[in-house]
């Protein structure tokens, strides 16, 4: 490391401008000579007049110093600072004049600044009035709890008793994403497929689709390449793939995986959230890919959210052993445990499980969550958003209990509109709740 | 102005004033950044929109930040490399420190004219030889006063290995300037003067 930092004196001031004498010159470079043939390769000069600060400013050493600035640096110009006393005020002006330098100095025009400064300020704004919101939804989420079995019962009531009112009962979601359907792509075919099916891969690339409404569905993928299911937002669907594994995939996720696992792994890709049960086969690894992570598994079932527009991206192990990779690191991680990544820093903590799986029993469920979650959870499951008017009062910032995850979303609302005395109305995907 | 105190104060009073004094601090060096990590003009601004919405909203998480500069460039550069990744650009963080550039300024009024073009092309060319992750480094000690271990949270490489992409860059420097200065050209002229 020695060689690396060098006396400190320019080997350029060896030839000052003007026109030193010549035995002088004759001096310098003998010495230079002699030196070269020392272990240090690089001349070293000692006591050499300066005149003025272009010496040291054009001088490769003291550039280097001053952009790197090592701790080595440091003392051997200090010292040199202390053994020329002479040279002390050039140096500093050096110094002064090189700092003028500058690397990567773009200039914004005042607008442009004040037009990013003026975005950001408006989403902020609309993120505290989605706090106000959220606020009002929260006080209605313990009563959308009762109200969804309320409605459901009454509906079921009222069909018991043969009557036809309310049997037709509207769904929002079917009416907010009317256009959306769960897409299987395989080998160039787009199959569509309804909500809330179970997806069931079966030997030679066979695949079953099973749903509550129509009848099963049997159709044959593309055996080579790899199949891709998109779930957008606001429908939900299950995937058996070829080995027994079951995932649950949740809104606005795309899975993309094999027909058959021929290799020596069993490897699948994930941009969203997916509970995943992995069939137990020790010979052949499982691995999950996502945007920003692996997660290596051996026969287990875990939780992985990891959409891509969310920053946080977090896996969480119900039972069995898995490592998560991410372009960094490696770690292990044990059952009930939550691995966290977000800017790259991972973090792990132990949680309660069923607050990350419930959705895949159609129940959110929170334990003293921030509205903001609850909400943007909800928001993916209906593939809504939900506005109010900052009028209305606050409550807590975090919210615990669970919600039940209603096929009718509409019932659900006017119910809440009555209880919190407030109004609602709808403008395709967003819902605005006002004062009565 | 001293960045560290004016985060304090935002931190603390969680106000638009102190929040739009940031803002203003960091906006156009962490623009300059993304534009010359090589991303679009577009894909900067909104990244930096995403990045102060983030501070702003997320304020009580700010408390464990040790050095504003080192968070705001950081989170700022994973914001542009998953912006990027949407649009499906970019890959790993790598590649965009890859293309790293670094163009060398001069203030006016402290030097004259002639002795600013000269330095600038002194330093742009002892530069000129690292690689762009080598330039990234470099930049984030000279122009942005960061230590070792900042660095090596935004490049995403543990703190030793920063200490030894320095010192392979000063290696490379040097290795430079004896090309530029063979060692036998003052052997020459020694032999010249004493005949």
């Amino acid at each position: 490391m020695a060689t690396l930092v060098h006396s400190p004196v320019p080997q350029l001031l060896a030839i000052p401008t003007g026109s030193p004498p010549l035995k002088n010159i004759n001096f310098i470079f003998f010495s230079f000579f002699l030196s070269t043939n020392e272990k240090n390769k690089r001349p070293i000069y000692k006591t050499i007049y300066v005149k003025n600060d272009r010496y040291f400013l054009f001088n490769e050493d003291f550039i280097q110093w001053r952009l790197f600035r090592t701790e080595e640096q440091n003392r051997q110009w200090e010292k040199f600072r202390l053994e020329n006393p002479h040279l002390k005020e050039d140096l500093d002006e050096a110094i002064r004049r090189f700092n003028a330098l500058g690397m990567n100095r773009v200039s914004l025009s005042k607008d442009e600044k004040d037009a990013i400064y003026s975005a950001v300020m408006q989403n902020i704004r609309k993120h505290e009035k989605r706090k106000h919101r959220l606020q009002v939804w929260l006080t209605a989420t313990a009563a959308i709890l009762v109200i969804t079995i309320l409605s459901t019962l009454f509906v079921r009531l009222n069909k018991d008793n043969g009557s036809a009112f309310l049997t037709e009962n509207s769904s929002i979601i079917g009416e907010t994403l009317p256009k959306e359907e769960i897409c299987l792509f395989s080998g160039g075919d787009k199959i569509n497929i309804a909500n809330q099916s179970d997806i069931q891969l079966q030997k030679n690339a066979k695949v079953l689709i099973t749903n509550n409404t129509e009848a099963k569905k049997e159709l044959v993928l593309n055996s080579v390449k790899m199949n891709k299911l998109v779930v957008p937002f606001g429908k939900q669907s299950t995937l058996m793939l070829a080995d027994g594994t079951k995932i649950y995939i949740n809104s606005g996720t795309q899975v993309d995986f094999p027909s058959e696992f021929n290799g020596k792994t069993r490897e699948i890709h994930v941009n969203g959230e997916v509970f995943i049960d992995v069939a137990e086969d020790t010979k052949k690894p499982f691995i999950v890919h996502t945007d920003r992570m692996d997660i290596r598994v051996l026969g287990t079932s875990f939780n992985v959210s990891a959409y891509r527009d969310d920053m946080e991206k977090t896996v969480v192990l119900v039972k069995g052993k898995v490592s998560v990779k991410t372009e960094q690191q490696v770690t292990e991680m044990l059952p009930n445990e939550k691995v966290e990544l977000t800017n790259g820093q991972i973090t792990k903590e132990t949680v309660d499980v069923s607050e990350y799986i419930s959705w895949t029993n159609g129940v959110l469920e929170f334990y003293e969550t921030p509205v903001s979650e609850i909400l943007k959870k909800v928001g993916r499951y209906y593939n809504v958003q939900f506005e109010s008017s900052p009028d209305i009062p606050l409550s807590a910032r975090t919210c615990s209990g669970k919600l039940f995850l209603s096929n009718n979303l509409d019932s659900v609302m006017t119910s809440v509109s009555v209880l919190s005395s407030t109004n609602y109305h709808r403008e395709n995907n967003i819902i605005y709740i006002t004062k009565k | 102005m001293n960045t560290d105190l004016m985060w304090q104060k935002f931190i603390k009073e969680r106000d638009d004033l102190s929040f739009s004094l940031v803002y203003n601090t960091y906006v156009e060096v962490l623009y300059a950044y993304g534009i010359h990590l090589g991303f679009r003009d577009e894909l900067c601004k909104d990244a930096i929109q995403d990045v102060f919405y983030n501070i702003y909203v997320k304020k009580s998480e700010l408390k464990k930040v040790k050095n504003p500069t080192a968070y705001l460039f950081k989170s700022y550069k994973y914001r542009l490399i998953d912006l990027a990744r949407k649009e499906a650009k970019i890959e790993t963080i790598d590649s965009c420190s890859d293309s790293f550039t670094l163009d060398i300024t001069i203030l006016d009024n402290i030097i004259d004219a002639e002795e600013s073009i000269l330095l600038k092309n002194k330093v742009k060319k002892l530069l000129e030889c690292l690689s762009g992750q080598q330039r990234e480094a470099v930049y984030m000690k000279y122009m942005l006063g960061l230590g070792y271990d900042e660095i090596s949270e935004i490049l995403q490489i543990n703190p030793d290995s920063v200490r030894k992409l320095m010192y392979r860059s000063m290696e490379k420097i040097r290795q430079n300037i004896d090309n530029d200065h063979p060692e036998w050209l003052p052997l020459f002229i020694v032999l010249f003067l004493s005949f």
